[in-house]
């Protein structure tokens, strides 16, 4: 891999960081050479991953390193680029925007701090992963739960600063934070919200505080490191019904999403559903080739034999109704009728209770329960070669008609590019996301360039209909922040101005969700 | 460095434990259960997939794979997985 030195630093001052940054962490934590810096590469990349190669890692293990590290950056003028666990795969991994960047990487602060059991909350360090903190509540006998993204090696801080989401009640991940601890650019310490009051007592319990909010501020955000944070956890519950609506056709999306919204908003159904199409499905079960050997996309009438074969449909919702057992079968109930009106709509569920929920298998219902796991990773198997997967991630109401909208522009965009369009939505309440894994061979240099122009045409279009990413890869964090640009970029201003305050030195992740420092900024 | 680190660094614990590194870090995709086998065992005998199956398996192999990953497998970081712990998973599959 070519490794640059990042923009306005020379190689002496680049050195004399990293000396520097081996006498607060030890010399052992300070990487920069081949076999270590490899990693910390985007490992999904479309074929650009010199473009946003670091040129050095760090691993602090405590708060006051990570607030030498600062320092020194701010002396120096060497950028960072913070990773909690760095597995932010279809993302960018563990890599920087900016090539260069050294990665702040702080998977070596790795302690549950807190858990209260009564209450229902975690408090962790960022490196904490979700195999660990479930594993943590398993050890201790915790009847609370975790919610998991599909891949549990990530960190449960990581993935909720990024916003990141899981199928249950508390899926929401960003939703559940509830106070942090945040390392400025000037290495000043910070506690959010009522972590303020000396000796607090509610810092995980009350979101608000006193005066402006932030911890939300310090999410998808270059203002700060995050070094610890409070996430609310769900108790487990007396039951759970594991639910499936599959759809024949197609066309019946918008039945299938106008029938969902109002079961969501009401509250009826009270995890987070998603809806896979045939190939969202077919992906986690093996390679494109046990399907079709041809180049450009999977044709229909192959598709209809995928559906026959697995015994799926075009649209496959599956979710989860959690709470006390009455309540659950009335809810079901509730979901059968309301599904019952919608044509072509085939329903299932499956109540599991009692000491079945204490420690559910994992895959299955497991992942409805909490139980994090590494399967979904498949996907980048399924061109072969090199895996390479990045995924493209508009919002949109949750309303059958912008559902065919943006399903039908993302599938002619992805198809037009010749790959397979693998499309799930995820019903959040009041906003949809649609992610398309797209999916290629990081060998094939033709493949990832064809890949790179149709995602862009997915963020131009997409934005161009009044839809916008709720994250991206950082390849493309200047393309999507280009679509947030109301009444002459008054957004992107004010994120500058908040930058520039807090990081005059610029050397907090520049370039992050497109906020990049004065010092960047041509 | 720090003195604590120092005193620590001179009471360094045996040798780390392949096995339970593997189990920690490595089973969850490598077992018979795994992804990793179905994809690793396409067009072979059942069993053969599973890492701990395969034949032979250098440990110089197994490190450099560790970083750099392979197919469908990121590498790992040094801060998740040590060179001393790498090269003791590596050690124990090729026993
Ligand atoms: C097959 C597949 C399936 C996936 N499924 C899901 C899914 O179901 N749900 C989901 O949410 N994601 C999913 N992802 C995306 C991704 O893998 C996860 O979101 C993952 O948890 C993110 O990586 P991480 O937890 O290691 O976070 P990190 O990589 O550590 O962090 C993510 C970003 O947050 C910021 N950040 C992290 N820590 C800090 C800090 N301490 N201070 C300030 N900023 C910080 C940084 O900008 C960083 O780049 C999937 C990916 C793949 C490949
Ligand atoms: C996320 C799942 C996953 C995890 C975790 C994982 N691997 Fe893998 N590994 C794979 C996959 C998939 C392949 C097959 C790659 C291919 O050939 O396409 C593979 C291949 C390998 C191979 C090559 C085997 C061969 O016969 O060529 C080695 C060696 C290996 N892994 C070692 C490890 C070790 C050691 C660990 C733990 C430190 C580990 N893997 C963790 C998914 C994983």
């Amino acid at each position: 891999m070519a490794r640059v030195l990042p923009k306005g630093v020379s190689a002496r001052t680049f050195e004399t960081a990293l000396s520097r940054f081996r006498r607060v962490v030890g010399a052992a934590w300070v990487f920069s050479g081949e076999e270590h810096m490899a990693p910390y590469d985007d490992q999904f990349a479309p074929g650009n991953a010199s473009a946003h190669a670091p040129a050095a890692a760090v691993g602090p293990a405590s708060v006051e390193e990570v607030q030498g590290i600062v320092r020194i950056a701010a002396e120096t003028g060497v950028p960072l680029w913070t990773v909690s666990t760095g597995r932010n795969l279809a993302y960018g991994g563990s890599a920087p925007v900016m090539p260069g960047c050294v990665v702040l990487d702080l998977r070596r602060l790795n302690r549950v701090l807190e858990v209260n059991e009564d209450l229902g909350y975690a408090l962790v360090e960022p490196g904490v992963t979700f195999f660990e903190l479930h594993n943590h509540l398993l050890r201790t006998g915790s009847r609370l739960w975790i919610s998991s993204p599909a891949p549990g090696w990530g960190s449960v801080m990581g993935n909720a600063l990024e916003r990141g989401f899981g199928g249950m009640p508390y899926g929401d991940h960003a939703a559940q934070i509830c106070g942090m601890e945040v390392v400025l650019a000037d290495g000043t310490l910070l506690r959010t919200g009522m972590g303020a009051v000396p000796g607090a007592k509610t810092w995980q319990l009350h979101k608000g505080g006193f005066g402006p909010s932030w911890d939300q501020a310090f999410t998808q955000s270059n203002f700060g490191v995050v070094t610890k944070i409070g996430m609310w956890l769900m108790p487990r519950p007396q039951a759970l019904a594991s639910c499936r609506v599959n759809f024949e056709r197609e066309e019946d999306l918008a039945a299938a999403v106008d029938g969902l919204a109002p079961l969501r908003v009401e509250g009826v159904v009270n995890g987070i559903p998603n809806m896979r199409n045939v190939l969202g499905s077919a992906i986690a079960q093996g390679r494109r080739t046990d399907w079709y050997g041809k180049p450009g996309p999977i044709p229909n009438e192959v598709l209809e034999t995928i559906k026959r074969r697995q015994n799926i449909g075009w649209w496959n919702m599956s979710f989860g109704i959690y709470g006390k057992s009455d309540v659950v079968a009335a809810n079901v109930g509730h979901a059968r009728a309301a599904f019952a009106k919608v044509p072509g709509a085939k329903f299932d569920a499956q109540v599991i209770e009692g000491d079945a929920l204490v420690r559910p298998d994992r895959g299955g219902a497991g992942s409805r329960a909490g139980i994090p796991g590494l399967a979904g990773l498949r996907v980048a198997d399924w061109r072969g070669g090199k895996g390479g997967h990045i995924d493209f991630s508009p919002l949109l109401p949750p309303r059958g008609e912008d559902a065919v909208r943006i399903h039908t522009l993302s599938r002619r965009i992805i198809e037009e590019g010749g790959q397979d369009y693998m499309g799930t939505f995820y019903n959040f309440g009041r906003s949809m996301a649609l992610i398309c894994a797209i999916v290629f061979d990081a060998d094939n240099a033709a493949e990832t360039a064809r890949v790179r122009t149709l995602f862009s045409k997915l963020i131009k279009e997409g934005g161009e209909a009044g839809y916008g990413e709720y994250r991206t890869h950082i390849t493309y964090m200047d393309e999507v922040a280009d679509l947030y640009r109301w009444n002459d970029d008054a957004l992107g201003r004010f994120n500058e101005k908040i930058k520039d305050a807090l990081d005059p030195k610029g050397i907090l992740s520049p370039g992050k969700q497109g906020v990049w420092p004065k010092r960047y900024r041509t | 460095m720090k003195l604590w680190l120092l005193v620590l660094a001179l009471f360094q614990p045996p040798a780390a434990d392949g096995a339970a590194l593997y189990q920690a870090k490595c089973a969850i995709c490598h077992d018979d259960r795994g992804f990793a086998s179905a994809i690793l065992g396409r067009g072979a005998e059942a069993g053969k997939g599973v890492l701990t199956n395969r034949r032979p398996l250098p440990a110089g192999y197994t490190r450099e794979i560790i970083r750099q990953g392979k197919g469908a497998m990121p590498g790992f970081t040094p801060t998740e997985i040590t060179d001393a712990d790498a090269a003791a998973i590596a050690a124990w599959l090729e026993r």
